[in-house]
């Protein structure tokens, strides 16, 4: 089970638990509401989970957080020529004008939501479309509160 | 920032599962284990460090009721030295750092949680935090927001 420096976890708990998984089964119904917001970003049908996947991995590592504690509750393959590459998306052959925006949209998010201009906006919108816009920004917040949290909860190792 | 709808849809229009599971989300959050003013301090605290307007502006009346009240808010850019009670400032430090630095959470700080929480209720406090943010971006970012401050009460 990973480990964290929180004293308690709640009855049940799998032992490939994450460590957010271990302090939230202390509140049972909030914990399970949790895992269902996972599930719907991830089973939405807006966005593909591949183009999400990239988002979440490239926020672990603007965040440097162990991109394994927030894996996905589905299986995600990702090409290991995008995860290599991912630090070098701006300039990288590897990625698709569309994973751009969406990279280069999930890096605003976390430095600056405000920062999103009308004309920023209507760039991702026209890549992605309204509703792949409004979920990949409720995402990578999920996905950065997420990672913050096992940042918080775990042990350096 | 933007207070005219970027998109013509809304989250429920496009992604309903996802709307419905954040709503979900909200609604277990409460009643909770820890006091409702602390939890809208750190509730506020997350909203302001979010730049969002709706969150930041938002009155919980319930909490109004059991004691919460501006001058607390007024006291939230320099906790540390506000009169707080200790345990508001243990939760403030734990979304401070969340917020900004999560690696600042030292064993001083988790030491200090636990001395004014239980176990349940710092996990309470920490399912809050990741739950705040992603709702006021995804306001912040369509556009949601109202075009002036103004306290909102609930």
């Amino acid at each position: 089970m990973p480990q964290t420096w929180f004293p308690a976890s709640g009855a049940g708990v799998a032992t490939s638990a994450s460590v957010l998984e271990q302090v939230a089964s202390l509140r049972p119904a909030y914990a399970a509401a949790l895992r269902d917001v996972e599930t719907a970003v991830w089973s939405q049908d807006q966005l593909e989970p591949e183009l999400l996947e990239l988002c979440r991995l490239r926020i672990a590592q603007m965040l440097e957080a162990d991109e394994q504690a927030t894996e996905p509750p589905v299986r995600v393959v990702l090409d290991p020529v995008f995860v290599a590459q991912l630090r070098q998306w701006p300039t990288s052959d590897a990625f698709t004008e569309r994973q751009r925006v969406c990279l280069g949209f999930a890096e605003q998010l976390v430095v600056d939501a405000q920062g999103v201009s009308d004309a920023y906006a209507a760039s991702v919108i026209a890549a992605i479309g309204d509703g792949g816009f409004l979920v990949l920004t409720y995402a990578c917040g999920f996905f950065e509160t997420t990672q913050r949290a096992s940042i918080v909860l775990g042990v350096p190792r | 920032m933007s207070s005219a709808p970027r998109t013509e849809v809304g989250l429920a229009d496009v992604a309903p599962d996802l709307h419905t599971a954040m709503m979900n989300f909200m609604a277990a959050a409460y009643p909770g284990q820890v006091d409702i003013v602390t939890r809208e301090l750190v509730r506020i605290y997350s909203g302001r460090e979010s730049h969002c307007r709706i969150c930041r502006n938002f009155r919980l009346r319930v909490a109004i009721d059991r004691g919460f009240d501006e001058s607390m808010v007024a006291q939230l850019d320099d906790f540390e030295h506000s009169d707080l009670a200790p345990h508001q400032k243990a939760a403030l430090r734990l979304a401070r750092d969340f917020l900004g630095d999560p690696r600042a959470f030292d064993a001083d700080a988790q030491a200090e949680l636990l001395a004014h929480f239980t176990p349940e209720q710092a996990a309470e406090l920490m399912l809050d935090l990741v739950r705040f943010r992603p709702g006021s971006k995804l306001t912040v970012v369509a556009g949601d927001e109202p075009a002036e401050e103004g306290l909102i009460y609930s």
